[in-house]
């Protein structure tokens, strides 16, 4: 009897490890099998690079790829930043007027199924070739998701609540700042976390329109030269950029969303 | 003592100044040019950074920008809201531009003919334009070797008809053609071709199209015409510049290699950009008695034709309209 639950916790502990590993488990055998895959098949490293070759290229190449980040993060962060406090504001003219809500929702889905790409060179055509249309369209990506995310989380509050601290004597403002907007959080980080990585998109589909630096254009012009390589180098540095934000993001989203938990 | 040290330091502190007044007043003397390519860095562009690197815009007094592109129609955009100056694209591009109204104007014509090849696997060859019959060419919009396609057939006596093509985006054309999903590519001997070459252990066969025929307007300088009529010797020395840059490219295509290199964020091997150069500067002719970049009235009387026979354009407008050779001194 005293033996069994020493065997589940092995069981459960075997669990976790596995769980833990199935991921990174499941990124390495695909890489091993691109790797060997590769000159197996034939493929010359125009059409595939195997994963080696680009590990091997970005560490040859790392200072550059490095300082073409760093454009394509301050695109990115910058066009998200917009796109959080305007659209943020847009949920709450939308959560409470009415009139608004009816005027804007069209607009906004319009917008949001205009492909990006197709406005991109209007965008250049009109703003010029510097940080300008880059941040636009990064905004223009994130904005749609913070919009949505915010107004469903400030409408997801349960109507028993506010009718109580309403009965409690609580004025617009008080419901706001310590029932409504607690409650919204998770939906609005959800929003965030969404739209930081579009934003990367748009800060990326930017570059490909018109830029001088940035890792969307170091990508342009590695296929320019057919060199693939730096091509997949630059590919892995927009999502290693993706990944870094939407980390960023999720460590302030635990502060701010289990800080007001604690506050209770 | 301390006297003396205080007027050394007010001497020594007046005399920078009075350096650094010269200094921003010979760069405030020397006259901006903006210049716009229409497209990202290529070896074609080398005698503008030459141009740069050997100080001719400086020796003409100018301060020159230059800034890669995003397409043709963005960088008349630019030029027309004011943003630029100068912009660099295929004449093709602008002849077409102008005849739909926009108020600009060739002011140097470098490439009379575009330089551009179609390529083939030597296992499926085609070294004549004949040869191309029942092969699938790679063509996608605005590119210049298969836009003007059925004209260069029916040039050499083929009927296009027996030319296939299969429409897909500019990136993918030579992945495609890499991958034998096409027969055919056209790439530019300024551009892709020499990178192509050297990556790829194939003996490509290139058809030179002009050696066939085409004649299509390429490097070409244009501007509006509200800045010809502002600052038409401010472009006047820009041309010069470039002129002068051309020649030196001509004699010098290693130096200019270096310094068009200098200049690339990430650029292609050293042999690559100058079989680039090399095949730009060939391509440019050096008219008798007259600027590099001299217009010729039958060239552009011809692209015009070209135009309208692929149905681009409608009449032609009077041939005044599309350029000027008036910034182009001997």
């Amino acid at each position: 009897m005293a033996e069994q639950p020493a065997r589940k916790r092995k069981k459960n502990y075997a669990r976790l490890v596995v769980e833990s590993l199935a991921a990174p488990g499941l990124v390495i055998i695909l890489l091993l099998t691109w790797q060997i895959a590769v000159p197996l098949v034939g493929l010359s490293d125009f059409i595939l690079p195997t994963p080696w070759q680009i590990i091997r290229r970005i560490g040859v190449d790392y200072r550059l790829l490095l300082s073409n980040m760093m454009v394509t993060l301050f695109e990115l962060v910058g066009g998200f930043l917009i796109a959080a406090v305007t659209g943020v504001v847009t949920a709450l003219f939308i959560f409470y007027s009415r009139v608004f809500e009816r005027a804007i929702y069209p607009l906004l889905v319009a917008l949001q199924t205009v492909p990006k790409v197709a406005l991109a060179p209007l965008l250049v055509l009109y703003l010029g070739y510097g940080y300008a249309p880059k941040l636009f369209l990064a905004f223009l990506l994130a904005y749609f998701p913070i919009v949505i995310a915010s107004v469903v989380g400030l409408q997801s509050l349960d109507k028993g609540m506010v009718n109580l601290v309403r009965s409690m004597g609580a004025n617009e403002w008080q419901t706001f700042f310590k029932i409504r907007l607690p409650a919204a959080l998770p939906n609005v980080f959800g929003g965030f976390k969404v739209g930081i990585s579009t934003s990367v998109i748009g800060a990326v589909i930017g570059e490909y329109i018109a830029a001088d630096r940035g890792l969307g254009y170091l990508q342009l012009q590695a296929n320019s030269h057919f060199d693939t390589t730096l091509s997949f180098a630059a590919i892995v540095a927009i999502a290693a950029v993706g990944i870094m934000m939407f980390a960023l993001l999720e460590t302030v989203e635990r502060r701010a969303v289990f800080q007001r938990e604690a506050a209770k | 003592m301390l006297g003396f040290r205080v007027r050394t330091g007010w001497a020594a502190l007046a005399g920078v100044c009075v350096a650094a007044t010269a200094c921003i007043g010979a760069a405030a003397a020397q006259d901006q040019v903006n210049v716009r390519f229409s497209w990202k860095m290529k070896g074609e562009y080398a005698p503008y950074f030459t141009a740069l690197d050997k100080g001719y815009f400086q020796k003409e007094n100018l301060q020159v920008r230059l800034g890669e592109g995003a397409g043709a129609q963005a960088a008349l955009g630019a030029l027309i809201q004011g943003q630029e100056d100068i912009v660099v694209l295929p004449g093709i591009f602008a002849l077409s531009a102008i005849q739909k109204g926009l108020p600009v104007k060739l002011v140097a014509l470098y490439h009379p003919k575009t330089p551009v090849t179609l390529i083939t696997f030597p296992d499926k060859p085609a070294r004549t334009p004949k040869d191309l019959e029942g092969m699938t060419v790679a063509h996608s919009v605005g590119e210049t070797g298969t836009s003007y396609l059925d004209a260069f057939l029916k040039l050499n006596g083929v009927d296009p008809s027996k030319v296939k093509r299969t429409m897909m985006a500019a990136t993918a054309r030579v992945p495609a053609f890499m991958q034998r999903q096409v027969d055919v590519v056209s790439v530019y001997q300024t551009n892709d071709l020499p990178i192509m070459l050297e990556k790829e252990k194939t003996p490509f066969v290139v058809m030179d199209m002009v050696k066939f025929g085409l004649s299509v307007p390429g490097m070409a300088l244009v501007t509006s015409d509200q800045h010809l009529a502002k600052k038409p010797d401010v472009l006047m020395r820009f041309t010069r510049a470039v002129a002068e840059a051309i020649k030196d490219a001509q004699k010098d295509v290693q130096g200019a290699t270096v310094a068009t290199r200098k200049n690339w964020t990430s650029p292609p091997s050293e042999t690559a950009v100058f079989q680039q150069i090399k095949a730009t500067v060939e391509a440019i002719p050096v008219p008798e008695g007259q600027q590099i970049g001299w217009i010729d009235a039958k060239v552009i009387s011809d692209a015009l034709n070209l135009l309208h026979s692929v149905g681009e354009i409608e009449t032609p407008k009077p041939i005044e309209t599309f350029f000027t050779n008036a910034l182009l001194t001997k």
